[in-house]
């Protein structure tokens, strides 16, 4: 393992990342204790890993995220098809 | 305004040709409304998309779905400690005593949105939108 001071570590710490990162076995070396890098994997067990990136962009409104569901229901409804009943309606109906 | 919708509303909203969607669409487009979010909500409702009987509407439903989980101002998230929620679904249900016609799974909803503290509940059950109205929310129900 190579080892570097805290100060030289520093110093280059975004060389020594990538390094790490490449695969070379790097340490730090302080109060003579080596403390290793290594690159690893992130799991959090909270709600942020079921929840998805959000964007840094304004969101729009919802007419226009929601435009396909209005304009084929709007089809839907020209065409006169029937509409599908609510399965949460129906499986509330059937528990209570 | 950010409101708590069950998944019946939300059903309603994802699937462009539900019973409810009418109402529900006009509410959308008149009100800017961005909605709370959970995992309970987003578990209940993936399953839920999967059972629209029309298969161009399940494909429409999924696709704004997916649209929409993009945008955490549209979906605020909302952090739920599981045994949280089912206490204080169990304390409405004993409170509820049967009068509203919930059950107490339909409570896992107003309790959610009293946890969240939500300016309005949206609903397109009758019996979860009265449970709502005895636990002091402001409530919206949707007819067909």
């Amino acid at each position: 393992m190579k080892t570097l001071s805290p100060t030289k570590a520093r110093q280059n710490l975004t060389a020594v990342l990538d390094k790490v990162k490449r695969g070379e076995d790097i340490g730090i070396l302080h109060n003579g204790t080596v403390y290793g890098l290594r690159v690893v994997a992130v799991y959090s067990q909270d709600q942020t890993t079921l929840t998805p990136v959000a964007s840094d962009e304004a969101a729009p409104p919802w007419s226009e995220i929601m435009a396909p569901v209005f304009k084929a229901g709007r089809a839907a409804r020209a065409r006169g098809a029937k509409p599908d009943p609510n399965p949460i309606l129906e499986e509330r109906k059937r528990r209570r | 305004m950010t409101a708590y919708a069950d998944t019946s509303y939300l059903l309603a909203f994802f699937n462009p040709h539900a019973a409810h969607s009418p109402s529900v669409q006009k509410f959308v487009t008149r009100t800017p409304v961005d909605y709370h979010w959970n995992v309970i909500l987003r578990a209940e409702l993936r399953h839920s998309l999967r059972r629209i009987p029309t298969a161009a509407n399940r494909a429409t439903a999924w696709q704004a779905y997916r649209a929409a989980e993009k945008w955490r101002t549209r979906l605020v998230h909302q952090p739920v400690s599981l045994q949280n929620v089912i206490d204080l679904a169990e304390t409405r249900s004993l409170e509820d005593n049967g009068a509203s016609g919930a059950g107490t799974w339909d409570l896992v909803h107003v309790g959610l949105a009293l946890l969240a503290r939500t300016e309005l509940f949206l609903t397109c059950d009758k019996a979860q939108s009265v449970a709502a109205r005895r636990a002091g929310l402001k409530v919206k129900c949707f007819t067909a």
